[in-house]
Order: C-alpha cells, then structure tokens, then sequence
C-alpha cells in the first residue's frame, strides 16, 4: 500500500502536472461559476485538449477541473443567490441570506474552507475504501437505494421548518416537475403536450435558476433601484473571510460527517450531487443544536452543503475506476476521458495500476487545496464581494443576461427560458409568501429516482424487497427521522407560543 | 383572510395539480402511480392551506414576520422587466439581447448617466462575446430573426 501511495506522488510531483492543475483549477472555477455550464459541459470543452498528453498529465488537467467545479460554483450562489450549478443551489439557503444579512465574508470562508476539507476528506475516503468497494458495491441493490431515498426525502420536513404544510406544498410540486417527460418504463409522455423538448423532462439547471436566480433579480427589482444586496455599508475583509475559516473547524464534527455521508453518496451511480448536497443539508438541519436560524442565514448550513459536495467527487470516482460504472454524468465524460487517454477502468486499476489510482487520490487533495488557500488568500473574493454592495440598478442587467444565457446554454432549447422565466415567477411568489425552496428542489431530484429504483426493485424481487435487512433499516431510519423533526417542530412551536402568550400576559 | 395573493397562488397551484390528476388518469398504470401519489399530494396540502387562509382561527395563528411591504407597482415593473427580456431574446436573440437590455434597463429603469450606461453595455456585450463566443464557441440562439453568428 505504502509504495503505491508514494509512486502516486512522485506521479504528481513534477512541475508541468502543476502547471496543469493551475490552469484546470481556474478553468473549474470559471465553469462552476457560470450559470449554466457546470463541470460536465467543461469537461466535455476541455477533452480535446488532452490528446496526445501524457495520460496521468491529462488525467490531471481534467479531474482537477471537475474536482472543484462546485467551489466556484459556491461563490455566486451566496454572493448574488444564483446557484452556479444545480447542487449549489443547496448553498443559496442559507449562503445568500448570510449575505443580505452582511456575512457574506464569512459565508465565503465557510464555504471555501469547508470545500477543501470536504475534497480531502472525499480523496481519503477514496484510498481507505479501495479494498472494500467490492462488498459494499455488491450489498446495494436496487432495494436497498431505493430505501435510501425514501430516507433521504423524510429531509423535506427537516428543510422546511418554518411551516411544515407549506415545506409539504412545496416538495409536491417539486416532485411534479419532476415526472415531466417520457416515462422509461411505458414510453408514455407524461405532461409533455406533444413537445419534443420536454421528452426529456426538465432540467434541473432549469428549475434552479428560475426558483432561485430569477426570484432573487424580481425580489432585489422590486425594492428600488437604489437597494443593494448586502445589508450594511461594510465590504468583504479578510477578518470576515478568517472567521468562516475557523467556523469550519469549529463544526468539525458536522464537516467530517457531511463529508464522509457525501462520498459515500457519490459513491452510488445515480445519485449524483443534487442529491448529496440536499440530504447533507437535510442532516445538518436535522442533526444540529439551535437550528432556527437554519434558512437564514446559518453558517452551518453553508459548510454542510459544501463539504459534501466536494466529498461526493472522491466517492464518486471509486466505481468510475474500479468497475468502470460511472456515479454521475460527469464521471461518465470522465470515463469516456480516460479511455482516449489509453487508461481502462475496470478491477485491473487496482491489481495492475495502483500507483495512478494513488496518483487521482493526491489530484484531489492537490487541487482542492490549490483553489481554497488560492482564492482565500489573493483578494478574488473581495474584489467579487464588492459587487454586493452595488446598487440593483447596475447588477440586475448583468444577472439577468449571465442566468438567461445559462438557462438556454443546459440543453440549447429557447423554450428552456420561457419555462426558467416562468418557474422564476412561482419562485417570487413562493419567496414573497414564506414558502421553503428547499423542498421543491429535493422532491424535484429525489421524486424521479425514488420511482425508478422502485419499479426496479419491484421487477428483481416483487413485494418482499422490503424485507431485506437493509432496506428495513433504512426505512427505520426514515420513520425516526420523520417522528424526531415532527416531535423537534411541534416542540419548537409549543415552546414559541407559550412565549408569546408570557409576554401578552 | 391572510393574503390575496397567496390565495391567488394557492388556487392556481390546486387548479394545476387537479388538471395534472384529470391528465394522467388514461395512463398505464405503472405510469399513473407516481403522479396519482404526488398530485393528490399537492391537492391534499394546497387544499388545506387554502382551507386555513378562509376559515382558520385568528387566535392560533403565528405571528408573521415583519416583511417590508413591497408595493405591487413595484412587482409588476420587474415583472414587465422580466417579460422584456425573454421578449427581446426571442425576437433578437441573445447576442442583441446583450447589448439592448443592460441599455434600457439602466437607462429607464436606473435612471443612470449616458457614461455609464453606454460603458456597461459595451463591456457586457463584449464580455458575452469573449466569454461565449470566443473562447467556449456555443451557440447562442439567434431569436426569430435569427441574428447569430
């Protein structure tokens, strides 16, 4: 083990591996921050550029740049509330009134720092898990995942806990956005009103643009043309960014846990990261102490979302490498990638190539590492911080331009943003009458793969699925989980009313 | 009654998930199961919300937050806004879009000087162009006229 690891480093350790991995962490950034292009479109961009690299050079170049897609990603969705890519639509919750509420420095920290370490912990998480992938993979059935998320939807009444009905609401009407489109199983359209474009359903870059960017330019619209993001006359510091830093390792133990469930969510095909960053932040929600605030602007919630998201790359790469059954879209133009550069995942990765597995394992740490202290020490957040504090009169036109482009940039349909638009206008007005977000976005992504793992499961083992000892405690963990947010709502609510009843009196 | 406007929107979301129930229901079964669960969902809860709004006590009610109230002039100026927008993208095009958007927008929704709307629109003009044009070469949509390149 111990000589692998040390060949992987002397992989890495040469000056143009460096140089690429720079250029790939600018690269990730600038994809993750653009609305609309996202790592798998950067990916895709950037592919042709490794021919005729060395092949652990231009493994480099790339998995670096997906690696910390979603940092860059971070940056926008709690300065401006305009998720970069759909799991940093996660980040919006509580990033973005962090920065109204003029925290946005210590969001940033927060979200930087907790991203690194999510990355390292993901990476670590990829080397210990190397010799037990097998087992864990061969335990996880259909039934089983299916079970996890039903597990993982019992979050919604953790993410909307100021109303539960309406949390409720919210995640039904994610969960019909999300069966638009050609059902595999029948080949019915379903809501597709004999459109083309809606065959394959709605994307998620869609909804998230339309339920947070669009409703956040309507909002900052509607308060003049003289309001500014960011509450308060201070800028960005350095001090600000610092205390998000030490925020991070004062939530160890919440980093460390997001970070590990992420990976391991990463590690399923099929999930993918939407689903890692709205079930860590539906653990956070659930599993902190005084988590009022969750939803305005807790730091807690920030870090969450971020570490898990990083974390889910590591995971993720695990059965790219070792079966060559990519976790994500993004994995699968990774394992397209890897071909052309001669590498063939497959088990041989693990008996015959140990060293270039070692050698992903460093990449991850590397590049993670390079982009957090790179942009908390270089003034780029201040610089990009400024811009809250611009009247809304100059930042709507810019916004406007950067979120229309990246609704019609995902699938190249102008349809897209007539529906973005629309779907911005349900999200003014779910912002305007106190109607959690979150929710939606979880049924959204959560619905269509609890229905497809549960036809599966139904077709592999008929009824019984749901006596397998996984899938049974699962669906314990579900019902615990349902009853403690219930009793912690009802609790919280009791407790609110008996104050206000003391000071009437 | 709370709001007028949440009662608007939670009427048209009980009208939506009614009509969604009323389509799917010639539907395969395997393909009807889902929505049924789901719509009926949506109409259980938007139903009871509606329920609340009409008839639920005054006495029992949380004290809502304090929220600067938005004049609804206000609203429907960034709504028109909005609309402009995706207009202009669709008949122009985003390219257009780039340039003639940041201009009338600055210009009477901002009331800003002729320097810094002119600068502003040149600068997102040629950042959309270097950004998408040049450097990832996508292909933005031309709107009916069909104006790209």
């Amino acid at each position: 083990m111990i000589g692998p690891m040390v060949q992987g480093i002397q992989l890495v350790m040469h000056w143009n591996i460096w140089g690429l991995m720079l250029l790939a962490i600018i690269l990730g950034n600038f994809f993750g921050a653009v609305p609309g292009l996202g790592g798998n479109i950067g990916l895709a961009l950037l592919i042709p550029l490794v021919f005729g690299m060395h092949p652990f050079a231009g493994l480099a170049f790339l998995l670096a740049m997906h690696a910390v897609v979603h940092t860059g990603g971070a940056i926008p969705a709690i300065l401006f509330g305009i998720p970069g890519n759909g799991p940093n639509a996660a980040t919006v919750v509580d990033g973005y009134p962090m920065t109204r509420n003029g925290n946005g420095g210590r969001a940033l920290g927060a979200s930087l720092t907790s991203s690194a370490v999510g990355g390292i912990i993901g990476a670590v998480v990829l080397a210990l898990m190397i010799p037990f992938l097998r087992p864990i993979a061969m335990a996880l059935g259909s039934a089983e995942i299916f079970a996890m998320i039903v597990f993982g939807l019992t979050f919604i009444v953790s993410v909307s806990r100021s109303s539960l009905m309406k949390g409720a609401l919210s995640a039904f009407l994610g969960l019909s956005l999300g069966m638009v489109g050609l059902d595999p199983r029948t080949g019915v359209g379903r809501f597709t009103f004999g459109q083309l474009w809606l065959w394959n359903g709605l994307s998620i870059v869609t909804i998230v643009l339309g339920i947070f960017a669009f409703a956040e330019i309507i909002s900052l619209g509607t308060r003049g043309r003289s309001a500014q993001i960011a509450a308060g006359g201070t800028q960005i510091s350095r001090s600000e960014l610092w205390d998000g830093v030490k925020d991070v390792f004062r939530h160890w133990w919440l980093t460390l846990r997001t970070a590990v469930i992420g990976a391991f969510i990463g590690m399923i095909p099929g999930l993918g990261g939407d689903a890692a960053s709205w079930i860590c932040y539906g653990h956070a929600a659930q599993t902190c102490r005084d988590n009022e605030m969750f939803g305005q602007g807790d730091v807690r919630g920030v870090i969450g979302v971020e570490s898990a998201q990083n974390a889910k790359e590591g995971g993720a790469l695990l059965p790219t490498v070792v079966f060559g059954i990519p976790g994500s879209s993004g994995m699968a133009i990774l394992l397209g990638a890897f071909l052309i550069l001669g590498i063939e995942p497959g088990p041989g990765m693990i008996t015959q190539h140990l060293s270039f597995v070692w050698g992903m394992v460093w990449v991850l740490v590397i590049a993670n590492v390079m982009t957090s202290t790179s942009l908390l020490l270089l003034p780029v957040c201040q610089s990009i911080g400024k811009l809250a504090y611009f009247r809304s009169s100059l930042l709507i036109p810019g916004i406007i331009t950067v979120a229309g482009i990246g609704a019609y940039l995902i699938r190249g349909h102008w349809q897209d943003v007539i529906l973005t638009i629309a779907i911005g206008f349900v999200g003014y007005m779910m912002k305007k009458f106190d109607y959690p977000r979150g929710p939606l976005i979880l049924g959204f992504i959560l619905g269509p793969l609890a229905e497809g793992y549960f036809y599966k499961s139904m077709g592999v083992y008929g009824i019984d699925f749901v006596k397998r000892p996984l899938v049974l405690t699962f669906f314990s963990l579900a019902a615990l989980s349902l009853c403690f947010s219930c009793w912690s709502t009802y609790r919280e609510k009791t407790a609110e009313r008996r104050l206000s009843y003391e000071v009437e009196r | 009654m709370k709001s007028k406007g949440e009662n608007v929107f939670l009427l048209l979301l009980f009208f939506a998930f009614c009509a969604g129930l009323y389509l799917c229901r010639q539907w395969p079964s395997m393909s009807r199961l889902y929505p049924t669960i789901t719509l009926s969902g949506g109409i259980i809860f938007s139903g009871a919300l509606l329920i609340l709004q009409f008839f639920g006590g005054q006495k029992n009610r949380k004290p809502q937050k304090v929220k600067e109230a938005v004049p609804l002039r206000n609203e429907l100026i960034m709504v028109g806004w909005v609309i402009g927008y995706l207009a202009i993208v669709l008949i122009f095009g985003y390219w257009v879009a780039a340039a003639i958007f940041p201009l009338l927008f600055l210009s009477i929704f901002g009331h800003e000087n002729w320097k810094i709307v002119s600068i502003y629109s040149v600068v997102t003009c040629i950042t959309v162009y270097v950004i998408f044009g040049y450097a990832i070469r996508v292909f933005l949509y031309g709107g009916v006229l069909r104006l790209s390149f």
